[in-house]
């Protein structure tokens, strides 16, 4: 074969090579080397056709069809080019019309109201791996809301398994998604976080985000309580300021000694493992202030006496005497409870959808009371149980088996409680709320990696706090519309449109083919 | 452009009288109508189930048969869709190749017709065609019209009903195109079908190719995916990216085409 035979096949394969680079590097193989490989390759056998070929290529005829070829070529890649350009544009400032009859695929007014309210830029990173379910509808999801505000709402979807460093800082599983709505710039930025959403939790969750921001939280002191900046050596609740401070709360001390009220910016009070009684003055600053419509976290301990007894009995919740046992679900300790049994409530649905065992060292229970001490209009409910199996131990010192006389069968560990207060004088907020956690240990600083305690923390905190008013959408559907056929209407239906309508057509071109043949 | 539409007449008239085209539209209302029935039973079915036990009681993605729009219409337009990219090559490959064939296009590029008129000749008289074959799907929903019955008196919503047609037309209009400029390069009509298909067929499922990679480059080839830009419209959202993203693969095929066609006086 001659070498300019040989040269016009490599200048095909190189056009082929050097076309398909593209194809290499962004769809089969991802790596840059081998698509520049390819690429020089390419290159390098083009070149030697044209070297082969040149006298070919500069003779009269060539030069002509040269001519039109690089004139063909300049129009087409100056259309292209305008024409992508176009297009980039389009998809920038898309506009999209909902013809639905319901707008089914349009933002509810709530959320076009919410976006139009926001002060903050919200950002959401969706930690969701592009081959997931639901990645299309996420992103159309997030795509309506940047539309609807561009200025605000912005989004981002990461590979969870690709970002190593995100996947350990919001310390997903292997095959877990989340979505997390920050307020703000930067990594400081206040944020939560979501399973995946839909328009009424992505909406409320920017309601939640904005409203925190103007929240303190009080941390109580003067009774031995566990302190939001730590002596040197000393435990305290550090990682938990942090965490608020993160999501856009304003944690700060507060001795109530001497003062009549709670402070007016409360959003709400904490009070994490008293070990000395409250004095007169205080409880009733503090019953005035759920009496207003306050919020309050309560966390108690084993072998511990604060003097509030009988204002939690106010709202329903009775502290048990003892330390609440568990022979079955321990951690190896009959003390150490460890519990998957969650009451119906807000705040430990999440838990429960992500199969989370919550563990309490030490643990104080709850008897709940829903008539004669609680105050009117109180609803208590139970947030947390041990198993079936438990018992209060009254002298866990000395025994680790249920006696006769102790309580005995699954025990409340978390409780809630609410009471409506529009009608309160001074009125902070329209519902009171307070949640009651048996153990106060799981705040400090060594116990807050276990995620299973830190959910349910944060999740007390923002049922108890976040009283903003939430949304509920509807979810937008079309109008129902029916159809009833007989039998014999189907039949006929069927008839018509899958035999006698294909038939006829075939049949009106096979008389116009065979007129047109026999002329 | 009156030359344009005469040869856009000629093409017409030529096309309805050959087998090729009956054969094509037979198969698009046979499929069609096949798929309609199909879909009609189904629709029967689950709602007879829901009548019977409740729509609590069904599975969450049984929602779409509450409303004949949705549970028939916008199914078979996504299934017209599909059909369209098995006809369409048939009705485009004739455009070009067959007076290829016949040698009668080297006669037409002597004769003080341009090559821009020729093409836009072409293409329409092709556009007439898939149009009409596409228009006999209209047919079903105007059915369902009579046949079945909502709240407000409408059993159908018109508005998507149509915007999903659009949609329809529109794809349609893409596949002639591109049908046109692979007629255009080559003689063998069976060719020509083919290499639209293989051009086609790909385009249609970057979708799927899409939904495996990262971003920058999933948001990119889902653009670029005509499935996804037909999906918004035939459930009833027009977007203004779909309709310039159509209408710059129509144009930029039939700029294509004009450059093959002026290409023959080279060859």
């Amino acid at each position: 074969m001659r070498a300019t035979h040989v040269t016009r096949v490599l200048g095909a394969f190189g056009l082929l090579l050097l076309l398909s680079s593209p194809f290499t590097l962004f769809l089969t193989s991802g790596s840059v080397a081998l698509a520049g490989g390819k690429a020089v390759l390419g290159a390098a056998m083009l070149a030697a056709y044209v070297v082969t070929h040149r006298r070919e290529l500069g003779r009269e005829g060539t030069r002509r069809t040269g001519r039109f070829l690089a004139s063909s070529v300049l129009t087409t890649l100056g259309v292209l080019g305008a024409l992508v350009a176009l297009n980039v544009l389009a998809f920038r400032k898309n506009q999209r019309w909902d013809l639905t009859r319901e707008r089914i695929f349009s933002l509810a007014p709530q959320t076009v109201q919410t976006l139009a309210g926001l002060k903050e830029k919200a950002h959401v990173l969706a930690l969701v791996p592009p081959t997931h379910a639901s990645y299309g509808e996420l992103e159309e999801l997030f795509r309506r809301y940047h539309e609807a505000a561009p200025e605000v709402f912005d989004y981002a979807f990461v590979d969870p398994r690709r970002e190593p460093s995100l996947t350990a800082k919001y310390q997903l599983k292997e095959g877990q998604t989340l979505v997390v709505v920050s307020r703000g710039e930067g990594d400081a930025a206040p944020h939560t976080t979501l399973p995946l959403p839909a328009e009424q939790e992505l909406t409320n969750a920017l309601i939640q985000l904005s409203a925190t921001g103007a929240q303190k939280v009080y941390f109580l002191e003067g009774h031995g309580e566990w302190p939001l900046e730590p002596p040197p050596g000393g435990d305290g609740l550090t990682e938990l300021r942090r965490q608020l401070q993160r999501e856009g709360y304003r944690p700060e001390p507060l001795n109530l000694l001497g003062r009549e009220e709670v402070p007016r910016d409360a959003g709400l009070v904490i009070i994490a493992g008293a070990k000395q009684d409250y004095s007169a003055p205080e409880v009733a600053a503090l019953r005035t202030y759920l009496g207003e419509g306050g919020r309050l976290l309560y966390f108690t301990d084993a072998n511990t006496d604060d003097g509030l007894g009988l204002f939690l009995a106010d709202y329903g919740v009775q502290v048990d005497e003892g330390v609440a046992a568990d022979p079955k679900f321990n951690s190896g300790n009959p003390f150490v409870l460890v519990s998957n049994f969650y009451g119906k409530h807000a705040i430990t649905r999440p838990l429960q959808e992500r199969g989370f065992n919550v563990q309490l060292p030490t643990a104080r229970s709850f008897t709940l009371i829903r008539e004669g001490f609680l105050l009117p209009g109180v609803t208590v409910e139970p947030v947390l149980f041990s198993s079936p199996y438990a018992w209060v131990e009254s002298r866990p010192l000395e025994d680790t088996t249920p006696s006769s006389g102790e309580k005995m069968g699954q025990l409340t560990l978390v409780a809630s409680a609410s009471r409506d207060t529009r009608a309160a004088e001074h009125k902070r907020f329209d519902e009171a709320r307070l949640v009651a956690v048996g153990e106060s240990e799981l705040l400090l600083d060594p116990n807050w990696r276990y995620e299973a305690n830190r959910n349910l923390v944060m999740n007390a905190l923002g049922w108890a706090s976040l009283q903003v008013e939430k949304i509920t959408l509807r979810p937008p559907d079309r109008e129902t519309s029916t159809l009833e056929l007989s039998e014999d209407q189907m039949r006929t239906l069927r008839f018509v449109s899958t035999d006698l309508f294909p038939l006829s057509l075939l049949g009106v071109g096979l008389a116009v083919w065979l007129s047109r043949r026999n002329r | 452009m009156r030359t344009a539409l005469a040869i856009a007449r000629k093409e017409l008239a030529v096309a309805f009288t050959t087998p090729w085209a009956y054969a094509a539209i037979t198969a698009m209302a046979a499929l069609s109508s096949f798929f309609f029935v199909s879909l009609l039973e189904q629709f029967q079915q689950v709602q007879s189930l829901a009548r019977e036990h409740g729509w609590s009681r069904l599975p969450p993605d049984s929602v779409v048969y509450r409303n004949l729009t949705d549970g028939v219409v916008v199914q078979l337009w996504g299934v017209v869709l599909i059909i369209t990219l098995f006809v369409a090559p048939f009705l485009s490959m004739r455009l070009f190749a067959e007076e290829k064939r016949q040698k009668t296009f080297a006669l037409l590029l002597t004769t003080p017709v341009r090559p821009v008129d020729i093409v836009l000749g072409k293409y329409l008289g092709g556009l007439g065609l898939i149009f009409v074959t596409l228009g006999l799907t209209l047919v079903f929903p105007v059915v369902l019209s009579v046949v079945g019955s909502g709240p407000s008196g409408s059993a159908l919503e018109w508005p998507t009903v149509l915007l999903g047609y659009g949609a329809v037309l529109l794809w349609g209009a893409t596949c002639m195109a591109v049908g046109l400029f692979i007629s255009a390069l080559t003689e063998s009509q069976v060719l020509a079908a083919f290499l639209t298909f293989t051009v086609l067929l790909p385009w249609m499922l970057l979708r799927g190719v899409a939904q495996s990679t990262a971003e920058p480059l999933r948001s990119f080839l889902s653009y670029l995916s005509f499935d996804t830009q037909l999906q918004g419209m035939i459930q009833g959202v027009l977007e203004a990216q779909a309709l310039v993203f159509f209408a710059s693969v129509i144009l930029f095929s039939l700029l294509l085409t004009h450059r093959a066609v002026e290409a023959q006086r080279y060859a």
